[in-house]
């Protein structure tokens, strides 16, 4: 601590570590910025950490279904993700009536028997938003829009 | 597994809440977690700012024994007079009046409930930030106070001479009534209120009673111990708030408002017992909060799964898990802080640990700090707008306009995503630095040789680094 030449030490291995960690961190960084318009659909069936991730190419009329059963929707809730600008598109298809709410968005939609209500909607906010049944209050989905 | 899931949701939604919009949370948008590369940068500054700390920063003491001054005549009198003490005070007694009230007479909606969005936002995080800013304001807002104060000045009018405290405030008990306080009020709201992925929520009506029950409690120990004692010690929303301000640049003694350096009000603060405890419990909270969201989203669900698998009803489970990985959270802070300490003692093994411990403990401060900014900065810009558009005007949630304020709402699109990033990121950073400076400085007076105050850092910057990169990665797990 005492000399200039311990201090310069220091500051010289400081520099070190920031330039390895950020080269380290670089990588895994850089995936999370490939730029895709298109909507990625995962589906959450069990616990939070069990993701079945399908690469969805997702043509236009490949939209996700959430099927609601009695209240609650089936197979969990379903994970939406689009980047900002791109649009949100989803279905519900349900045999009980109800609403459904985007949060954040505020768009809600009546669902019933016998119908499927289709949601498209620019993804002009980014963040993370829940969907849900007004009725029920169950959630069904969640939304996040990526910056 | 699935089934259990939805059996739970029927239940929570059922059962628990009274009416259906009970189910929503409070806010509608939540924070995107933090990107890899910018928690790598986090990281890596945090390493950086310490090792140039410890290798450039001053050589002799700065904050402590600090000077003050009195600001002028004339700033005084408007800040500290009568006329400002009265209607502070008058403010006070009327907000928390009206939080009971709406509480018991409003809509059981959290979120159109003036009640829950004032006592968990505007008081709870938003005192925080004056407090830092402005000193301790809450000293002058405190309904308790201004009302023990009334009653108190009513009865020595009445009888003639001025009433003691009958009970002299135990010295040793320090600032542990409020600890547990605050382990209380911080299980109300992350334990009772939302339970991990479920929003069980506390009620206005249950916000209302434990208001009058905290109310009653705090009345019964000011007449045992006297007013001032119990603020200065025991009251758990005073030392709270007097915690933040003590990074202040404004301090009040003997009444009268002065100056002293940025920071340097911290380094006398926790000579009572029990601060320790109260910086800790703070950082640990919100490390609870935010790691629920996160890291701790699997271990909690697969917990809760046990216990309802072993035969507990799904809220009784809820609660317990919730408890235990908030006692957890709180087991795992202090154990980094202890660990830290004892690196200090192989420096100088002639102190004790819990005397070092004492002495490092308001270094956390801007840390517990940082945390709160970090992770509540979105909710407070949200929920803020809210307490001044539609609970302004309609706080019963009936369908009042009061100020022609109730057809506005939140504007989720107020602030970005990546701005609050940012936001998150410099809290940290900025915390980290300012704990930073005070760990140094208490370092150069507590060992006068620089070289034995250098090594004895190294274990107090660990234990930063520690918390600042924790911050961060929870940040990164967020609503992953």
């Amino acid at each position: 601590m005492q000399s200039n030449g311990t201090r310069i030490a220091a500051l010289l291995a400081a520099l070190a570590v920031i330039v390895v960690l950020f080269f380290a961190f670089r990588g895994g960084g850089d995936d999370g910025g490939s730029t895709t318009a298109t909507p990625e659909v995962t589906t959450t069936a069990t616990g939070a950490n069990e993701r079945l991730s399908e690469p969805a190419p997702a043509p236009a009329d490949t939209i996700p279904v959430i099927e609601i059963a009695g209240g609650e929707p089936k197979g969990g809730v379903t994970t939406l993700e689009v980047d900002k600008g791109a649009e949100v598109r989803f279905a519900v298809r349900s045999n009980v009536v109800d609403e459904v709410h985007v949060h954040g968005y505020d768009i809600e939609q009546e669902i019933g028997p016998g119908k499927r209500t289709l949601f498209d909607f620019p993804a002009d906010l980014d963040g993370v938003f829940e969907v849900e049944l007004h009725h029920s209050g169950a959630q069904i989905a969640e939304l996040t829009v990526n910056p | 597994m699935a089934a259990g899931w939805g059996l739970l949701g029927v239940v929570v939604t059922t059962a628990l809440l009274p009416a259906p919009a009970a189910a929503h949370g409070l806010v509608g948008r939540s924070d995107l977690p933090l990107p890899d590369w910018l928690f790598a940068w986090g990281a890596s500054i945090v390493l950086i700012v310490s090792f140039v700390g410890l290798t450039l920063g001053w050589r002799e003491v700065r904050l402590e024994g600090y000077r003050w001054r009195a600001l002028g005549h004339g700033l005084n009198a408007a800040v500290t007079g009568l006329a400002a003490r009265l209607g502070a005070g008058a403010a006070g007694v009327l907000l928390l009046g009206f939080v009971v009230w709406t509480g018991i007479d409003g809509v059981d909606a959290p979120d159109r409930n003036f009640s829950i969005t004032f006592v968990f936002v505007t008081f709870w995080l938003g005192l925080v930030v004056l407090s830092v800013l402005f000193g301790d304001v809450f000293r002058a807002f405190n309904p308790w106070r201004a009302i023990a104060h009334v009653v108190a000045r009513g009865f020595s009018l009445a009888v003639g001479r001025r009433q003691t405290a009958p009970l002299a405030y135990p010295e040793r008990l320090g600032r542990w009534p409020a600890v547990v306080g605050l382990v209380g009020f911080v299980f109300l709201e992350l334990v009772w209120g939302q339970t991990g992925f479920a929003t069980s929520g506390v009620t206005p009506a249950t916000l209302a009673t434990a208001t009058v029950l905290y109310s009653l409690y705090t009345f019964v120990a000011m007449g045992l111990f006297g007013i001032e004692r119990w603020i200065d010690r025991g009251e758990t929303f005073s030392q709270y708030f007097a915690m933040f301000a003590s990074l202040s640049v404004f301090e009040v003694r003997d009444g009268r408002l002065g100056r002293r350096p940025a920071l340097a009000g911290a380094t006398t603060w926790a000579r009572p017992a029990g601060s320790l405890a109260l910086v800790l419990v703070a950082i640990g909270a919100t490390t609870f909060d935010g790691a629920q969201e996160g890291v701790l989203e699997g271990p909690i669900s697969s917990t809760f799964q046990s216990l309802t698998d072993a035969g507990l009803a799904p809220l009784t489970a809820l609660r317990l898990t919730s408890s235990l990985y908030l006692a957890a959270a709180l087991a795992a802070v202090a154990a980094i802080f202890w660990g830290g300490i004892y690196g200090m003692k192989i420096v100088d093994g002639r102190r004790r640990a819990l005397e070092l411990g004492r002495k490092f403990a308001h270094a956390f401060i801007p840390i517990a700090l940082a945390y709160l900014v970090a992770h509540y900065f979105s909710l407070v810009v949200y929920q803020e707008q809210a307490q001044f558009t539609f609970l302004l005007s309609d706080p019963f949630g009936d369908g009042s306009d009061w100020f022609g304020t109730a057809g506005s709402g939140i504007d989720y699109g107020l602030i970005g995503a990546t701005a609050i990033w940012y936001v998150q990121f410099g809290a940290i950073i900025v915390g980290h630095v300012l704990a930073l400076a005070l760990g140094h400085d208490r370092a150069l007076a507590l060992w006068k040789d620089p070289r034995t105050a250098a090594y004895s850092q190294v274990w107090m910057l660990a234990t930063m680094v520690f918390f600042s990169v924790l911050g961060l990665y929870l940040l990164s797990q967020a609503n992953a």
